[in-house]
């Protein structure tokens, strides 16, 4: 009657089926010509189309195929394997496919007169645009975003550091919790209301009407802001405390600890963190419309008149392009062209710095 | 590597020199035991018999020390064992010590009665066997030297003759009326207490050993023992 | 040695000679009676509470100048927060406060308009993880905490202050090529070293130092052991150490302190000579604890 007992002990082997190499290589081809069928078969072929049909059918049928040769654990792994691989392809592919854009349509006009011109034209200029020549740049527009964001910066970075290095030196009441609170709203103020802010505080003070480039910065700080605070509170809490107990241990006051000891720990964290709330600003539309406006030549003095930014300009190149229209989306298209590309250098600038001053043995 | 336990191993070092301080104490003490029995020099002996008293202290001091080292260093390997040899030493010492008093207070108890030459002679060899083994057993101790240490057994086999021929001696002489029997016995106890003495050089000799290689000596103790049992040597020159 | 034991006179001024100098050797600090050394504490019946919790309770103790104090006892028994009281670091938690007096060479520490920040310059503290400034370099590091004093230095002077430190902490001759190194890139004993350094710099009279040697090996501790011992001919030592046999190997005198059970504030149970409190306490929780029969 051995065999009717069940053999509780009975320990599983190591090694279980596994399905061959070759399998899920031979589902992707049958899926990918499966899908160019319904696609045909649909209305006619379209990349996109057999891409996400392709990728569907492969998942469905690897599921299936795995549970049967392998076991549960394993086709589980596998089918979970598959699924986050689209996901992160789902996500790199449009982010391939808005830099490709942008740089094969803004790469024609990316010369040195974009570069060195504004949009104050000549008379000559602007007929040989109709002859299919090229005029007008956005070297105000570059001008005018580096004044605006470097005002912003001005006010944002330091109120976000002292805020910062409030909450995490000194704060444990009802006050650090209400600014915690506050802060975590602001992170998701809808720019355009920030913008609106920064008019009507500067039309109390100056009438209607004003615009400047002061104003724009007002603006665009409180967007900075909060992810300045945010970033250097966490940068400033992965300060060991024990760095900090060993300073006053020497009988040093606190405020020097902060400065002398804690800061430069962390300043590398905190530049990042600087550096990706500039990179965060630098293309928002709606408020500098708001504030700041649109001017043809270049203006110098951020507390006074109308200055073009890069994402302003870009905007009213594509809704105004003028005559003919072909250059002027043509202006567009460079000056988004060029927002990516700073927008793309800060965030490597921020990386290097993160190398770079990052302290050993931290 | 330097030392880093500079403190521990200079207290170490304290307690083997004055371990060695009091085992070269005895080796000095032999002879002069000898001596007072010899010429029966009374006051020679109360001075010995009193400084026996400040051997006791320091052999007390020697086991507080270790016992100290014990308690508050956890010393372990070679360290531990020259520590807990030192308990033992010390002990085996003052021992000793306490021998050479015993032979100062039999010249007490013989003191009047003349000893003839061939008991004197022999008396005198005894003497200078086992302060010649002692003195071996200390210089062992001090410069650690196993070689030495492992010649004692040998060397004291001729002890052990010596205190058979002794024996001998004082049977014959009491019985040729030269010695009378109170002075016979003191005479025979006071062979065992130099044997005894070359018996504790043996033993710090394998002590020394010990500390050296670790093999505790009981295992040699008995084997000897095997060989030649204990009281053979009274009664009949069996000769070996 | 064998040259001791030939041509010794034997008279009993040998014997007597000997005796003395063992009598000299016996060990054991005779508290000083003069209280205003400035490397003296005495604690008096001091209470430590973080918020309304009790945390240790009613301590008196004298910490003997130039000398080393060893506090130990089992997990949670209060050493830690009793220590860090002696140089009023408990209080960089908030809510933390103490009753009762503490007096570094006679001056009330806790005294009316006494700076803590003035306090922890003459009572320093190495702590359990080594923790040198990692953006600083090893000189750096060592002259820290006079730098962070502003007190204005020449290189000169710093130079001196910065070899004498790190001889006094036994790293000099490891480190004095590489001066300029981040503090981070040593070894575990070395940085714990280059803090005791960093420590010794500023010349307190009292360096505590709670749990140094749980972070390091073996090599490392019996290193820093050895330093110690050196160290207490300048400064008074308190430490806080787990470790019993560390207590027995390198303190003159014990504390052994206890909790009554898990939410009871901390006391006092034994303090004496090392030597005592490892060969004959005389609390039976004291011989428990250092026995190994409980805790």
């Amino acid at each position: 009657m051995n065999t009717v007992v069940a053999r509780v002990n009975e320990q599983p082997s190591l090694s279980s089926a596994q399905m061959s190499r070759a399998v899920p290589v031979l589902i992707g081809l049958a899926s990918v010509a499966v899908a160019i069928l319904l696609t045909v078969a649909g209305g006619g072929f379209r990349w996109g189309w057999v891409f996400i049909l392709s990728g569907l059918i492969y998942v469905v049928a690897i599921a299936i195929v795995a549970r049967v040769v392998e076991d549960r654990r394993q086709s589980t792994d596998r089918v979970m394997r598959t699924v986050i691989t689209f996901a992160f392809i789902g996500v790199l592919v449009p982010l391939a496919s808005v830099f490709w854009t942008v740089i094969t349509e803004g790469v024609s006009r990316f010369d040195s007169i974009f570069l060195s011109e504004t949009m104050r034209m000549s008379p000559e200029s602007m007929l040989a645009q109709l002859d299919g020549g090229v005029a007008g740049g956005a070297y105000h527009a570059m001008v005018g975003t580096l004044i605006v964001t470097g005002v912003s910066g001005m006010i944002a970075v330091p109120i976000g550091v002292l805020t910062a290095i409030y909450l995490v030196e000194f704060g444990s009441g009802r006050l650090a919790s209400t600014v915690t609170r506050m802060v975590d709203v602001m992170t998701g103020i809808p720019s355009i209301v920030a913008g609106l802010f920064a008019y009507a505080l500067f039309e109390l003070f100056l009438g209607p009407g004003t615009r400047s480039g002061l104003s724009g910065g007002v603006a665009l700080s409180l967007l900075m802001a909060p992810v300045v605070i945010r970033s250097s509170e966490e940068m400033l809490r992965l300060v060991p405390n024990e760095l900090r107990e060993a300073s006053y241990a020497l009988g040093v006051p606190k405020w020097k600890t902060i400065l002398k000891v804690v800061l430069p720990t962390a300043i590398a964290g905190i530049l990042t963190g600087v550096t990706l709330s500039v990179a965060r600003v630098i293309g928002e539309t709606a408020p500098l419309l708001v504030t700041v406006g649109l001017a043809q030549d270049t203006n110098y003095n951020p507390l006074d008149g109308r200055m073009t930014t890069l994402p302003v300009y870009t905007y009213y190149q594509y809704v105004q392009p003028g005559l003919p229209t072909e250059a002027g989306h043509a202006r567009a298209w460079a000056a988004a062209m060029m927002l990516v590309i700073i927008v793309a250098a800060l965030f490597t600038l921020a990386r290097i710095l993160s190398w770079a001053l990052k302290p050993k043995g931290l | 590597m330097n030392d880093l336990r500079q403190g521990f191993h200079d207290e170490m070092d304290n307690i083997r020199n004055q371990v060695a301080r009091v085992g070269a104490y005895v080796v000095e003490l032999i002879p002069r035991v000898t001596a007072v029995m010899l010429n029966q020099d009374l006051e020679a002996a109360e001075l010995i018999m009193v400084a026996d008293q400040d051997i006791d202290r320091k052999t007390l001091e020697i086991e507080e020390q270790s016992l100290k080292l014990l308690a508050l260093q956890s010393p372990v390997a070679g360290d531990l064992r020259e520590v807990a040899s030192a308990l033992k030493i010390a002990a085996d010492m003052e021992r000793s010590a306490d021998l050479a008093c015993n032979i100062c207070k039999a010249a007490r108890r013989i003191h009047g009665h003349d000893l003839d030459p061939k008991l004197r002679g022999l008396i005198q060899k005894l003497s200078d066997q086992a302060t010649k083994e002692y003195r071996k057993a200390v210089d062992a101790y001090i410069n650690r030297d196993v070689m030495e240490s492992a010649a004692l057994a040998d060397i004291d086999e001729y002890l052990d003759d010596l205190h058979r021929q002794f024996l001998q001696q004082i049977i014959e002489s009491n019985a040729a009326q030269a010695i009378d029997l109170q002075v016979a016995v003191q005479l025979t106890l006071v062979a065992r207490f130099y044997e005894r003495l070359g018996d504790h050089a043996v033993n710090l000799g394998n002590r020394v050993r010990y500390i050296e290689q670790g093999n505790l000596p009981e295992h040699h103790v008995s084997d000897r023992e095997l060989e030649a049992p204990a009281g053979a040597a009274l009664g009949t020159n069996s000769g070996e | 040695m064998g040259a001791e034991t030939e041509g010794l006179v034997m008279t009993n001024d040998f014997v007597n000679g000997a005796a003395d100098q063992v009598a000299a050797h016996h060990q054991g600090t005779e508290p000083m009676a003069n209280n205003t050394d400035r490397n003296r504490i005495d604690v008096e019946n001091l209470n430590i509470y973080y918020g309304d919790f009790l945390a240790v309770r009613d301590v008196t103790m004298t910490i003997e100048p130039r000398s080393i104090t060893a506090l130990i006892g089992p997990s949670g028994c209060g050493k830690s927060t009793f220590i860090r009281s002696l140089n009023r670091m408990h209080e960089v938690i908030p809510g933390a406060r103490v009753e009762g007096s503490v007096r570094l060479g006679g001056e009330e520490i806790y005294g009316q308009g006494v700076d803590p920040v003035a306090v922890r310059r003459r009572i320093g503290m190495v702590f359990q993880r080594p923790n040198p400034f990692p953006t600083m370099s090893i000189y750096e590091n060592v002259i820290a905490g006079l730098r962070l004093n502003s007190k204005r230095l020449k290189k000169s002077d710093t130079d001196v202050i910065v070899e004498r430190s790190l001889t006094g902490a036994n790293l000099w001759d490891e480190v004095k090529d590489r001066l300029d190194n981040p503090g981070s890139g040593l070894s575990g004993g070395q940085q714990q070293r280059l803090c005791i350094a960093r420590s010794i710099a500023v010349e307190p009279d009292v360096l505590l130092m709670d749990e140094p040697c749980s972070a390091l090996d073996p090599i490392s501790t019996m290193a820093v052991e050895s330093l110690m011992l050196e160290l207490k001919e300048r400064f008074t030592i308190v430490i806080v150490t787990h470790n019993m046999q560390q207590a027995a190997r390198v303190s003159e005198r014990t504390a052994f302190f206890n909790i009554d059970g898990t939410g009871q504030p901390g006391h006092i149970i034994e303090m004496d000579l090392t030597e005592t409190m490892f060969s004959n306490p005389k609390e039976q929780a004291t011989s428990d604890y250092v026995t190994g029969r409980f805790g």
